[in-house]
């Protein structure tokens, strides 16, 4: 156990989750069970708000040793139709909120000596899986883009910073206004490991926050049951 | 071919391979004979070269109308016959500018029962006729002030399509390596090297695959037998690669060096 600890160990981290999707909900789960200090932070990521709750946890913990910023807005729209709100609302909770939940915790994380990011991407954001996804994987890829530059200003402050890329697995329900257009991913025997779960998401952001992700940064791993490769 | 008094032709002229000497392997049949008539017909010398002899010297007669051509045995495996056939390559034309490196070899073998030999068959023909036939071009174009190979890759050596393939796929991609290390190695001398990567193709090497599976070979499964895994819905025409083989061999690609081109219907974004 001791060992295992050395490998994995969590406890004690204080890990501030945004986004109470499922991965973020089972997020905080599984620190909390590994002996975490884990928030979840249900918000519309706006600017105000980041700042607000990053300043309550800093308040009620002392630093931020752990972001997750799972925030995920899923939304397909057919382009030619698709309007500059619903193109917007996606970029803005996807990578307009991760910006400013980075900006928040870096200066933060850098003046207690480090820290570690991790952001919800999906494969999506490196293959397209659904039709009408262009700007739901145009603006987790740009987070990806983001996540590589974080790592790379960064890493001389002891910030590691990496994404997850999750695909199907639940992302929480979907828009009202998201049109069901088709694609590889609905076509059969693409999932060879079937549907994957919160929980194998979960799993490997704490291997990102843990000891043995310590070499790891700027990095995207894909936790998607062999989609990209079939 | 260079009429100034036409703009389009003065602008399709990189296009061309005028004047150019280009050896292909594996061309007497299949896609090397489509490309070596497609390079014929814009203005090349063709050295069509194969394992087949016979075949080589035949292809060369038969397409000998659009221009000049020979036909040589080459072994692609075979260091000394790689040498001797760019010898006669070279006292036939001088010397080549542009090498397609298209010979394959198309076994499947089971994953859990292949035979090193038959692993070894597929490296030697797919990875070592690429490196060997490189190694003599080479030669041959820093005398002649640089030139412009292209290797025939697969769609295979970057995603999964069927199996078993495990060892032409691990030759793919250790052709593409090669296409990646000599882009960056020979560009001093002039020299340009590109991958083309073909996705299915209507040639003799997929009857011959299919009609070793009718026979109780390996069976074939893997994603690219999915219906409707392929965006396009259809195989392509081997004009569709030498298309994109010219393209790379030509000055229109003078500044394209080490790419892997995906030439597959959108089969590896699907």
């Amino acid at each position: 156990m001791m060992t295992l600890d050395r490998i994995f160990g969590v406890a004690g981290l204080r890990v501030l989750i945004v986004g109470a999707t499922p991965i973020g909900v089972a997020s905080q789960t599984m620190f909390e069970a590994l002996g975490a200090k884990a928030e979840l932070a249900d918000i519309v990521p706006d600017e105000a708000a980041i700042v607000e709750t990053v300043a309550a946890f800093t308040g009620r913990h002392g630093g931020v040793d752990l972001l997750v910023y799972a925030v995920t807005r899923i939304g397909t729209y057919a382009l030619p139709t698709m309007a500059s709100e619903q193109w917007d609302a996606v970029q803005d909770a996807n990578l307009r909120g991760a910006f400013l939940a980075m900006r928040a915790v870096i200066p933060l994380m850098r003046a207690q000596g480090g820290g570690s990011i991790v952001a919800v991407s999906t494969m999506g954001s490196i293959h397209p899986v659904l039709k009408g996804n262009g700007a739901y994987g145009a603006s987790k890829a740009g987070l990806n883009a983001l996540v590589r530059a974080a790592a790379l200003d960064h890493a001389e402050d002891g910030i590691r910073v990496n994404a997850v890329l999750p695909g199907a697995v639940p992302v929480g329900d979907p828009p009202a206004d998201m049109e069901r257009l088709g694609g590889p991913a609905t076509q059969p025997g693409r999932l060879m490991l079937g549907m994957g779960s919160a929980e194998d998401v979960a799993s490997a952001i704490v291997y990102l926050a843990s000891p043995a992700g310590r070499f790891i940064t700027g990095q995207a791993l894909a936790l998607d049951g062999g989609f990209l490769i079939g | 071919m260079n009429d100034t008094g036409n703009p389009a032709a003065a602008a399709l002229a990189p296009f061309t391979l005028t004047g150019k000497v280009a050896l292909i392997t594996g061309a007497a049949s299949g896609l090397g004979k489509v490309t070596a008539a497609l390079f014929l017909d814009v203005g090349a010398s063709v050295v069509v070269a194969d394992l087949d002899a016979g075949g080589a010297k035949a292809t060369a007669a038969e397409l000998g109308g659009k221009g000049p051509t020979m036909g040589v045995g080459m072994d692609v495996s075979d260091e000394a016959a790689v040498q001797a056939g760019f010898v006669a390559a070279a006292e036939a034309f001088g010397g080549v500018d542009v090498l397609v490196n298209n010979a394959a070899y198309r076994g499947k073998a089971d994953t859990m029962d292949m035979s090193v030999a038959e692993w070894d068959i597929m490296h030697a023909v797919c990875a070592r006729g690429s490196f060997l036939c490189l190694r003599e071009a080479v030669k041959q174009m820093r005398g002649r002030g640089g030139g412009s190979i292209v290797n025939v890759s697969s769609m295979s050596a970057q995603h999964p399509t069927i199996f078993p393939n495990m060892h032409y796929d691990s030759a793919k991609a250790g052709v593409d390596a090669i296409t990646r290390l000599a882009a960056v190695e020979f560009a001093k001398d002039g020299i340009r090297v590109n991958s083309v990567l073909p996705g299915g193709m209507a040639t003799p090497g997929p009857d011959k695959m299919r009609a070793a599976q009718a026979a109780g070979g390996a069976v074939i499964v893997g994603p690219a037998t999915i219906p409707g895994r392929n965006p396009m819905g259809r195989i392509a025409d081997p004009i569709e690669m030498a298309r994109a083989i010219l393209f790379l061999a030509s000055d229109a690609a003078s500044y394209v060096n080490g790419a892997e081109l995906l030439v597959d219907a959108g089969f590896t974004k699907g």
